[in-house]
């Protein structure tokens, strides 16, 4: 009965797993190396992963603008770990990304995207936005078509694309990457890459958690994205970080519609504010540093940062405290905006993903109007996203435990919040070092057959799985252990309970797809339940409360840095997952 | 494409979500198929009939990203139709009163019946 299933052999130098932001920089860039480069995604790159349908804002050290008001990259990197990780991070990985960012700006310029603006009075005639630091660093671009753009120039540089593969297996020969196995999500096929170096870009892992509306699209991530080089990593023996980030269900989570309109300090700027039932204001609009004192006046970027802190912790919203206070509902409220000021959000938000055609819907047949009419904020449902700290360890070069495998973006753990400028920074040096270690190695080291027969036979099972699970039936009940064992409480009890649950579950198991878009998402569902159990795992592992990134368990309500200011490590050794503190020195 | 999935006709649940995530207007869809290669969840199949709009397979799977829309080459040929309980309400500061989406242009009834 195996032998139905076709396998498609390809040979490349390079494999890319993942064409989202970070892939197609890697693949960009490997091609300058004169090797052969091809991408597998799970779905189509011109429009696939976070950015598929535009983003809008990207965090950089901007060396025409920066120095001239005395903010170093020293300084970046200070407000953005203590901002958004407390100090838990990769400090020299973040000082990679701030460094290199606007550098990879000036590359995506080159590939068609708009960055300038003639009403601009900052110099180059950028737009800058507040986002995630004491000083505005987030340069704002036209980038709702980010990824045709940049599928265009992977294709203009030879690379290529093989869409509608889902990639389930890596493949290594003593402690070396020889390639990887996926499946045709619309043809029934088994594809067996072979490569002298692989790259991980598949992303975060989202689907984790029930969808508070019942809606299964009301997730702010891509719901093709299920940590899938997560599980392939750990069965790889790879180390993972950090895995226990994952967010407790915040109905009113970043402030969030349930489609993305951004916040008040990125999207949003710079009228857009968070008010309650009788306008009182919850988040105010951010204000700007005056780009008019430029040159002129510099800032004290220890006291910026202080002041700054102290603001961001006023304001974080608390919306689940003050929601059983009384005090909701809520509004992302711009009736106090000029119009010029109504003007750039909607042009913001018509560039970052999902709020466009809403936007526009709303204005064009509902007679909606952002100076007159607050949006009622509504829940949104948790992601690993939002922390974005866990993944694989990787080094500077991007290489990660395994010869020949490299990570980027939103794979790699250890850097909370480096979103695109992660992505593509970490992107171009891995295609960069992949193609390097690819020209250096002159064999293939051949496609393993047995784990071949083993991906055939699995899909044949779930293909033939008669009254097998339904994916759906499977994944819900992975969400509901998360989200009652691993949810807003986590003790000890309550974990361990949670992953026997999931234990059973997972022994119980048989998969039934009818077809091979089931079969894709039966696969997804058995990286959501490694990933679900590596999280409750981690989660039982560390012993305290911590503020940022955010982690609560119950039973340990101190924050102890003592013994937790490090990254949590876990892999698997010997079919036992074995844990290590990595304290950050 | 000769899959399973063309020549199956089969029934499954799909109560949170409008049977018809997307909709068509035949009158300005080309029958092109961009929208089938683009869609991220890849929900949608190309019409059997040449020239006429993809079909809606895999209703429940949408994310709603818009990406079948902004990929699309004509204007009006496809349409996003949120969930009922996606329908974003907004209040008028002025008067206090609440508007949401689908209030002036309530969708067409679904002609399809319950299954
Ligand atoms: C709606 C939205 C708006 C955002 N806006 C901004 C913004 O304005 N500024 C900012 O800095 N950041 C923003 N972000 C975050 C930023 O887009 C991401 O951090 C960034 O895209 C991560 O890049 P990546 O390459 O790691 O992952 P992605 O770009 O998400 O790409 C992952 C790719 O892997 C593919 N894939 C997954 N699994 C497999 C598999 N098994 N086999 C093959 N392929 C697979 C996916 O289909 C996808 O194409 C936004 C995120 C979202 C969701
Ligand atoms: S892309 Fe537009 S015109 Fe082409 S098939 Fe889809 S809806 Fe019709
Ligand atoms: S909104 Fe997204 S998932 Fe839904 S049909 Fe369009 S492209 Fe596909």
């Amino acid at each position: 009965m195996n032998s139905q299933i076709k396998v498609v052999p390809i040979e490349t130098d390079v494999l890319i797993i993942g064409g989202g932001l970070a892939g197609c920089m890697a693949a960009i860039k490997a091609r300058e190396y004169g090797v052969r480069v091809t991408i597998a995604e799970k779905a189509n790159t011109v429009s696939s992963g976070c950015a598929g349908s535009g983003i809008d804002h990207m965090w950089a050290y901007l060396p025409t603008i920066h120095p001239e008001i005395g903010w170093s990259i020293e300084d970046l990197v200070e407000d953005h770990s203590e901002g958004m990780s407390g100090g838990l991070v990769d400090k020299d990985l973040l000082y990679f990304v701030a460094s290199q960012a606007f550098d990879r700006v000036l590359d995506l310029e080159k590939f068609g995207i708009n960055f300038r603006y003639k009403d601009s009075k900052l110099p180059d005639g950028f737009r800058v936005v507040p986002q995630f630091h004491s000083v505005p660093d987030a340069l704002n671009f036209d980038g709702r078509y980010i990824k045709k753009y940049l599928t265009k120039e992977t294709k203009k540089r030879g690379v290529t694309i093989v869409n509608r593969v889902m990639i389930t297996d890596l493949l290594t020969t003593d402690g070396q990457v020889s390639g990887a196995l996926g499946i045709g999500t619309r043809d029934e096929e088994i594809y067996s890459f072979s490569a002298k170096s692989v790259v991980f870009c598949t992303g975060r892992v989202g689907r984790l958690s029930k969808a508070v509306t019942g809606v299964w699209g009301n997730s702010s991530s891509p719901l093709t994205e299920t940590g899938d080089g997560r599980a392939m990593a750990l069965r790889a023996g790879l180390p993972l970080i950090n895995m226990e980030f994952f967010p407790p269900p915040n109905p009113f989570a970043m402030g969030n519609c349930e489609v993305n309109l951004g916040a008040p300090r990125n999207t949003l700027f710079p009228a857009g504010s968070i008010t309650g039932p009788n306008g009182e204001v919850i988040v105010p609009r951010t204000e700007f540093y005056d780009w008019d004192k430029l040159g002129r006046e510099k800032v004290d970027p220890a006291e910026t940062r202080k002041r700054w802190l102290a603001e961001r912790r006023k304001a974080k919203p608390q919306y689940a405290k003050l929601h059983k206070e009384g005090k909701s509902p809520f509004y992302l409220d711009l009736t106090d905006a000029t119009d010029e000021e109504v003007e750039y959000v909607e042009w913001s938000i018509s560039n970052e993903g999902r709020g466009y055609r809403f936007l526009e819907y709303m204005k064009k047949h509902e007679d909606f109007n952002f100076r007159r009419d607050k949006i009622e904020f509504t829940p949104t449902t948790r992601g690993m996203a939002s922390t974005a700290s866990s993944g694989l360890m990787v080094n500077l070069d991007m290489e990660t435990g395994i010869g020949g495998l490299f990570a980027a973006g939103d794979d790699v753990g250890g850097v909370p919040w480096k979103s695109a400028p992660g992505a593509v920074t970490m992107g171009w040096r891995a295609g960069e070092m992949a193609a390097n270690r690819a020209s250096t190695q002159k064999e293939f080291l051949g496609v393993d057959g047995e784990r071949l027969e083993a991906l055939k036979a699995l899909c044949t099972e779930m293909l033939q799985g008669g009254r097998g699970h339904h994916w759906r039936e499977v994944e819900l009940a992975v969400q509901n252990v998360m989200d009652y064992y691993c949810g807003d409480v986590r003790t000890g009890s309550l974990l361990s309970r949670g992953i026997e649950r999931l234990g059973h579950i997972k022994a119980e198991v048989s998969y039934n797809a009818t077809n091979a878009h089931e079969l894709m998402r039966c696969m997804e569902v058995r990286s959501l339940a490694e990933n679900a159990d590596l999280i409750m795992r981690s989660s039982l592992e560390r012993k305290e409360t911590r503020k940022l990134p955010s982690f609560v368990r119950t039973d340990f309500p101190e924050q102890d840095d003592l013994n937790w200011l490090a990254f949590l490590s876990v892999r698997l050794q010997d079919g036992r997952l074995r844990f290590e503190r990595l304290p950050i020195t | 494409m000769n899959t399973k999935r063309d020549e199956e006709v089969y029934v499954f649940p799909n109560a949170p979500t409008p049977t018809r995530p997307v909709i068509f207007d035949p009158d300005h869809c080309n029958g092109c198929n961009k929208c089938v290669s683009v869609c991220i969840m890849d929900i949608l199949l190309p019409n059997p009939e040449k020239g006429k709009p993809p079909l809606v397979v895999f209703p429940d799977e949408c994310w709603y990203d818009a990406c079948c829309e902004l990929h699309c080459p004509e204007s009006n040929a496809i349409r996003l139709n949120y969930p009922l309980m996606w329908k974003v309400p907004w209040k008028r500061k002025e008067t206090g009163d609440y508007h949401w989406v689908g209030e002036k242009n309530p969708l067409p009834p679904n002609p399809k019946p319950p299954v």
